[in-house]
């Protein structure tokens, strides 16, 4: 194979203009390089940054099975921490309980309802973005308004479609939906964001991939986005010069990331988010639409200066990048572009010839175990994988001149390729072990499907692993030394590293007796619950692999979800304030229990489960929040509390103490005799208690106080409250430990 | 919280970004999935909303049909269309020509809406060839066949461009007997 190892850095970024990944564009330009505009939440209109996700209070009643309820809620919120948790991303996002879609709203947040759809539908969603450029610090952009993400109310449209358990697919599908809520389009590297679901090559253990990263953060860049990346970018034309528009570019390494772009109307690109290393560089269309009027690979077209949409540009071959201008469809032929931190290799130019139709397209690679099918395909050692997909067969045969082959190597044909059912390809593979010593011996690797006249490229479209999928073969309740529930699951392929779900919901690991033998806490639960429970292994396979036609599964004998005590029915505007929730079940868990007030004007900075049944919340309400009663949720596993009408939102009392914990939380110590410094207004003259402790003030002036926390405080969550002889204002702040050897009183203050 | 957001440019339509999660099913999947199949012309069409989603509503009058047993005339709903100066367009939602005639493989909810099976994918084109037969026509681009996930079983090859009386016949192999129409 010949590597050529080109490194083509410049700095040329006014040469590449278009932004990076698949984003719904707007162009405010008549002639290159267009500026193209991408459709975002305005960060500076939301509370930290967060996007707050709310579910439809009417969810439960329109589910097909009212017991998922629960499952269902505990998926959006693992989907909502799943891209909270982008750390080169500035934008939370949160889930937030139950909301009425009703109720008036005047902070941007995210609405999920549950829809009656065919059985094909599993979810739309729509930005709402308003077609209008705004300009904020980080640049031009449309903000997005209120998404409404609508999911299939059928929950058995999951499990018969992709054969997946209930949990995975829902799980995906909502972060998927969700990840176009916050403002990124389909792409075609089998991120989470692909296009098809057949084709993505994520699940529930690594949910999202390179380019899903790369896109989110391009969109919200946090401080660490670029520090450790690089960018390629180049123009890609057809032999007249004409640039070709919505060409997909795709940086990909042999057995690694693959990061891609589209082309602007111009024919530019820039992939950003790239780590640094040397990539191959391919260029494709967009897939087949579903039917002719349809948009190709469903993308959601730009809409140009002048309000129309621009459709992209027709048909041309996919090849991989062999040198300035020129391309090649073998790609031991290819050449490698090399990526920099914080450079850009620039100049990475196509000229590509049209073509009239689709060769391959549409490609999926199954595996099967035990006659399930699973995709994409996992391979350990050796076996028998199945390919989907278009332009692959020809009169039951393989298509003439097709061949089959592995960016880096590792897996190697044991025999022809053949075809089954005259449609499918057979793919009779094992492991290269030479190979194997190169580029790892496990992991994806993406398959090249090559034809004499195209060819298509599937990144992760395999899986190498080194184990068969995990299984469950006992499930036995039993109790803690403290009386609590737990489960001892037996099993084979589990350990320390698995992931165990109760239908939607995480179960904790306490420990493992032995290599087959862990012992879980399961969520909270109601009585004759009986949730499915699946093992999910870091390789991305899972015990539904071999385990779906008779899951385990768990049965509760007890359970109930109980009820809860508001310290307040009324929060006013512009404050933040301490909520203390009591409940009955006694079944609140820290990092379990969530607490949410139904609008995204009312926001949950932080929660503390300060008792099994007693959480405390500091409860943000937005200056220009809407005057109404919102619902609240608390959710522990499966156990929902709904409150409708919980909580009053009142104009603010201009007596009122007004408090935040944000200047708390930014200080370099709250540990006991630690100095320190809240902001708000209506603070002249307070005093100030500590967990009910006096606290000596040190100034105050109008928009702030200043404090000493008290000394002996044991670390944990405390209550402040700040009286100024007409109201008192509470909140709560961490009360850290006391370093040791400082005695526990040298701390200075500190500011924003 | 300091805004420094600041309306620069504005437009009056309002364009929302529309994205969606698609089964792909193959021809043999749509009959059987579908609740009714017919062969129908668009005779008009209106707008409609429900929350922030603008729906259009197509009245089909039915023509011929294949699977079930609807009206001579049925609504069938389709999300995004322009309504009020909103034009939300819908990826994998199919555009329908008023006066052109198709096959819809419809499913009716319980709420008695009757929708597209798959959006595009419940549509198929009907053209004439040159003996004057009615042919099903499914663009090219939409050949691809899936392997049936839910079984692992593979499926039959999807056709994509056959005689009606073809097409009439697949249906009633699918579903296992001819009077199931």
């Amino acid at each position: 194979m010949r590597r050529l190892l080109v490194s083509i850095i410049g700095l040329a970024l006014t040469a590449s203009t278009a932004g990076a990944y698949y984003h719904f564009i707007h162009y405010t330009g008549r002639v290159a390089p267009f500026n193209p505009v991408a459709e975002k939440f305005d960060l500076n209109a939301l509370p930290n940054k967060t996007v707050t996700f709310f579910v439809s209070d009417t969810a439960a009643s329109q589910l097909s099975r009212a017991d998922y309820f629960p499952s269902a809620l505990s998926a959006i919120r693992e989907a909502a921490r799943v891209w909270n948790n982008v750390a080169t991303s500035d934008l939370r996002v949160a889930f937030g309980g139950l909301a009425s879609l009703s109720t008036p709203q005047n902070t941007p947040g995210a609405d999920i309802v549950f829809d009656e759809m065919d059985p094909l539908t599993l979810g739309i969603t729509s930005t709402n973005a308003n077609n209008s450029i705004s300009a904020g610090a980080g640049g031009q952009f449309v903000p997005i308004r209120r998404p409404l993400v609508r999911l299939n109310r059928n929950l058995g449209a999951w499990n018969s479609a992709t054969a997946l358990s209930f949990t995975e697919a829902f799980f995906l599908t909502v972060a998927h939906e969700m990840g176009h809520a916050l403002g990124l389009q389909h792409t075609f590297t089998a991120s989470l964001m692909t296009t098809e679901y057949e084709g993505r090559a994520t699940s529930l253990a690594a949910p999202l991939t390179a380019d899903d990263i790369a896109g989110i953060s391009y969109l919200y860049p946090g401080s660490a986005y670029g520090r450790a990346t690089g960018s390629i970018a180049g123009r890609i034309t057809f032999p007249t010069g004409q640039g070709i528009h919505m060409a997909s570019v795709v940086a990909i390494r042999p057995t690694g990331v693959a990061i891609s772009a589209l082309t602007d109307l111009d024919g530019r690109y820039r992939i950003d988010g790239v780590p640094p290393g040397s990539y191959y560089v391919y260029t494709h269309p967009a897939p087949a639409p579903t039917r002719a009027g349809a948009e190709p690979g469903d993308l959601r077209l730009p809409l140009d200066a002048d309000n129309r949409t621009r459709p992209a540009d027709g048909l041309f071959e996919t090849l991989f990048y062999r040198g300035p201008g020129q391309g090649t469809r073998d790609f031991s032929q290819a050449q490698n572009v090399f990526v920099n931190t914080g450079a850009t290799s620039d100049g990475v130019n196509f000229t590509l010839n049209r073509r009239t139709s689709y060769g391959i397209s549409s490609v999926a690679i199954y595996s099967y175990f035990d006659q399930k099918a699973v995709r994409p395909g996992f391979l350990n050692g050796e076996g028998r994988l199945a390919v989907a997909g278009s332009g692959l067969t020809s009169n039951g045969l393989p298509t003439t001149g097709l061949s089959v082959s592995f960016l880096g190597g590792g897996p190697i044909l044991k025999s022809d390729i053949s075809a089954y059912s005259g449609v499918y390809l057979s793919l009779d593979l094992a492991l290269d072990l030479q190979a194997q010593a190169s580029f790892g011996a496990s992991g994806p690797r993406h398959v090249v499907f090559s034809l004499p006249n195209d060819l298509y490229v599937l990144p992760s479209g395999l899986n190498i692993v080194q184990n068969r999928p995990p299984v469950i073969t006992s499930v036995t309740p039993a109790f803690q030394a403290n009386g609590s529930r737990s489960v001892s699951l037996t099993g084979t392929l589990i350990n320390s590293e698995t992931k165990f779900y109760f239908d939607g919901v995480p179960g904790t690991v306490l420990h493992f007796d032995d290599a087959t033998r862990a012992v879980i806490a399961p969520p909270a639960g109601l009585v004759g619950l009986r949730p499915v429970i699946t093992a999910f292994n870091p390789d991305g396979q899972n015990s539904m692999f071999l385990q779906a036609a008779a899951p385990p599964a768990y049965t509760y004998e007890s359970g109930d979800a109980g009820s809860v005590v508001f310290s307040s029915g009324t929060l006013q505007t512009g404050t933040e304030s301490l909520v203390e929730i009591t409940g009955t079940s006694g079944n609140f868990v820290e990092g379990q229990t969530m607490v949410g007030f139904g609008s995204s004007d009312v926001q949950v900075r932080r929660a503390w489960v300060v008792a099994p049944n007693k959480v405390w919340a500091n409860v943000w309400v937005a200056p220009n929040a809407s005057i109404t009663q919102v619902i609240a949720t608390v959710i522990t596993g499966f156990q929902v509390i709904t409150q409708p009408f919980a909580v009053q939102i009142a104009p603010l009392n201009s007596r009122t103490p007004v408090l935040s914990s944000q200047l708390a939380t930014a200080l370099s110590s709250t540990a006991s005799g630690a100095t320190v410094t809240l902001a708000g207004s209506n603070l002249g003259g307070v005093s100030v208690t500590v967990a009910d402790r006096p606290a000596t003030v040190l100034n105050t002036s109008a928009s702030q106080v200043t404090f000493a926390i008290p000394l002996g405080l044991a670390a944990g969550p405390a209550i402040v409250k700040v009286s100024n002889g007409l109201e008192t204002s509470s909140i709560v702040i961490p009360i850290e430990a006391v370093p040791a050897g400082t005695g526990g009183n040298t701390f200075g203050s500190a500011g924003q | 919280m300091i805004r420094v957001a600041l309306l620069v440019w504005g437009l009056a339509a309002l364009v929302p970004a529309q994205a969606t999660t698609l089964t792909k099913a193959s021809l043999d999947d749509l009959i059987q999935k579908s609740t009714s199949i017919v062969r129908g012309r668009v005779v008009s069409f209106t707008t409609g909303s429900r929350g922030s989603l603008v729906y259009t509503y197509y009245k089909i009058q039915v023509l011929e049909r294949l699977k079930g047993a609807d009206a001579d005339q049925v609504q069938v709903q389709v999300p995004g269309g322009s309504l009020g100066g909103v034009q939300q367009s819908i990826a994998g939602a199919p555009r329908l020509t008023e006066g052109a005639e198709y096959v819809f493989f419809l499913w009716t909810g319980p709420s008695g809406a009757r929708h597209l099976l798959g959006l595009s994918q419940g549509v198929l084109d009907v053209v004439k060839n040159a003996a004057g037969d009615l042919m099903v026509v499914r663009a090219a681009a939409s050949e691809a066949t899936v392997v049936d996930s839910a079984t692992g079983q593979a499926g039959s090859q999807d056709t994509v461009r056959m005689k009606l009386s073809e097409f009439n016949s697949r249906i009633g192999r699918v579903m296992g007997a001819v009077d199931t129409r």
